[in-house]
């Protein structure tokens, strides 16, 4: 990968990246060192990488960055995030769909949300996400099903409630 | 496996997932037809598909990029703009060479013209120095007569000695010096300028730093431009100027210790007709 290729990946990506680091890491500024480590990592490989292969190396560097930086900070805030939304009284609750959806994400297992973001975010296949995450493509399959039935019932409910 | 009331969900993620057949979709929508109650479910699984905040972006994405290779690249941002004012001068310069080149004509009958008023001067003193003093009026009766002198004077030289001519055409030089700024730092008007040339004092500044002293004795110092600078300041900043660019390519102004033992390589730019040498020792 040439250089203009680099920042080509940058331009196309780095957004990208950002988001789905983002759902993981609460803190804007963690999700940035996090992204900003993957670009570096990728810089220094950038001529065994393929232009073609970026994305995947960009997204599996900025992931097991954020899997480190998760364990070396256990106390992470996104723990104390998935409380919030149960706390909320009725009164408060957000009838817009889209806000309900991304507080139920918050509150699925890592891996599902992690599945889903990819796919959804990224347009990424079983396959695709199997690899970046270490599972197998019926693994993918089952963990999609799992977060979108769980956030199917999270609707469901809040639709009851109103 | 057929759709039933145990694994609709299934299907139905897939069907949003896109991972039915045509067959297959059929399937569910027939099945939605038996249990319409469900069709809202199928519905708020719709709603699962999440939809990315554009708003979220990485700010500053530049911090993450690299220099290309084959820009210009490692330098300095002050060094591409020197070298671009030094190119855009030489272009200058390189015009103006030719137009100094063009007015070399009325350039030399410009000087021959003031010469009158110096010699009266001269003439002068002479004068005072015999005791017969003249009036400005007797004075003015005879410039053209000087001048001729003057003129049978330099050629004498010219046929004399060879050494002579070089200093000679180093005069004319300074003369086109002299001229180029007078007619292009916005100097009021050349008829203003009062020269109070002195041709023994100039020869012997020559071979000093003849640039600078020469010119002082061309023009009167106190004569100030528009930007109250003396006409001195005026060329002097011409050549420091041209110096810089110069020196900014690696060229200094002809330094006449050379050591003729020494093998070198030189390089000759001109800049505002003033000439500029790079010399390097090479190893024999």
């Amino acid at each position: 990968m040439t250089t203009k290729e680099y920042n080509e990946v940058v331009d196309t990506w780095a957004d990208g990246v950002f988001r789905f680091i983002r759902k993981n890491l609460t803190n804007e500024d963690d999700a940035r060192d996090v992204v900003q480590n993957a670009f570096e990592i990728l810089w220094k490989n950038h001529e065994n990488v393929q232009f073609e292969k970026a994305k995947s190396y960009l997204f599996s560097t900025a992931y097991h960055n954020m899997i480190d930086f998760i364990r070396r900070n256990k106390r992470m805030n996104y723990v104390e995030e998935m409380d919030e939304g149960a706390k909320g009284g009725t009164a408060e609750m957000q009838i817009d769909v889209k806000d309900a959806i991304e507080k139920a994400l918050l509150k699925l297992p890592e891996v599902q949300k992690n599945c889903i973001v990819l796919r959804d975010y990224e347009g990424y296949s079983y396959e695709e996400i199997g690899e970046l995450l270490a599972l197998t493509e019926s693994q993918v399959k089952v963990y999609i099903f799992r977060a979108r039935q769980t956030l199917k019932n999270y609707l469901v409910s809040i639709h009851h409630l109103i | 496996m057929n759709i039933n009331i145990n694994n609709y969900e299934e299907w139905m993620v897939d069907y949003i997932e896109g991972n039915l057949s045509k067959v297959q979709e059929e399937k569910l929508m027939h099945f939605l037809e038996v249990h319409p109650e469900l069709k809202s479910e199928l519905e708020i699984f719709q709603q699962t598909k999440l939809q990315p905040d554009m708003h979220m972006v990485f700010e500053n994405k530049e911090m993450l990029k690299k220099e290309e290779a084959g820009r210009v690249i490692g330098m300095p941002v002050w060094r591409k703009y020197a070298i671009g004012i030094a190119a855009a001068m030489l272009l200058f310069a390189g015009v103006k060479f030719l137009s100094v080149n063009n007015a070399d004509v009325s350039g030399i009958k410009y000087t021959a013209k003031e010469i009158s008023k110096p010699v009266f001067a001269f003439k002068q003193k002479e004068t005072t120095d015999s005791g017969a003093i003249q009036s400005e009026k007797n004075i003015k009766q005879q410039p053209e007569i000087y001048f001729a002198e003057e003129k049978e004077i330099k050629k004498e030289k010219f046929a004399d000695d060879k050494k002579e001519l070089k200093e000679e055409n180093k005069m004319e030089q300074i003369q086109r010096d002299a001229n180029f700024v007078t007619e292009d730092m916005e100097f009021a008007s050349i008829d203003e300028i009062d020269v109070i040339k002195h041709r023994g004092r100039i020869e012997r500044d020559v071979n000093e730093n003849y640039l600078q002293y020469t010119y002082a004795n061309y023009v009167q110092p106190e004569m100030k431009t528009k930007n109250n600078n003396t006409i001195i300041d005026k060329y002097n900043n011409t050549v420091a100027f041209t110096e810089s660019i110069g020196s900014l390519l690696g060229f200094g102004k002809d330094d006449k210790e050379k050591n003729d033992t020494d093998d070198l390589k030189e390089t000759h730019i001109k800049i505002f007709d003033i000439e500029y040498y790079n010399r390097k020792k090479t190893d024999k």
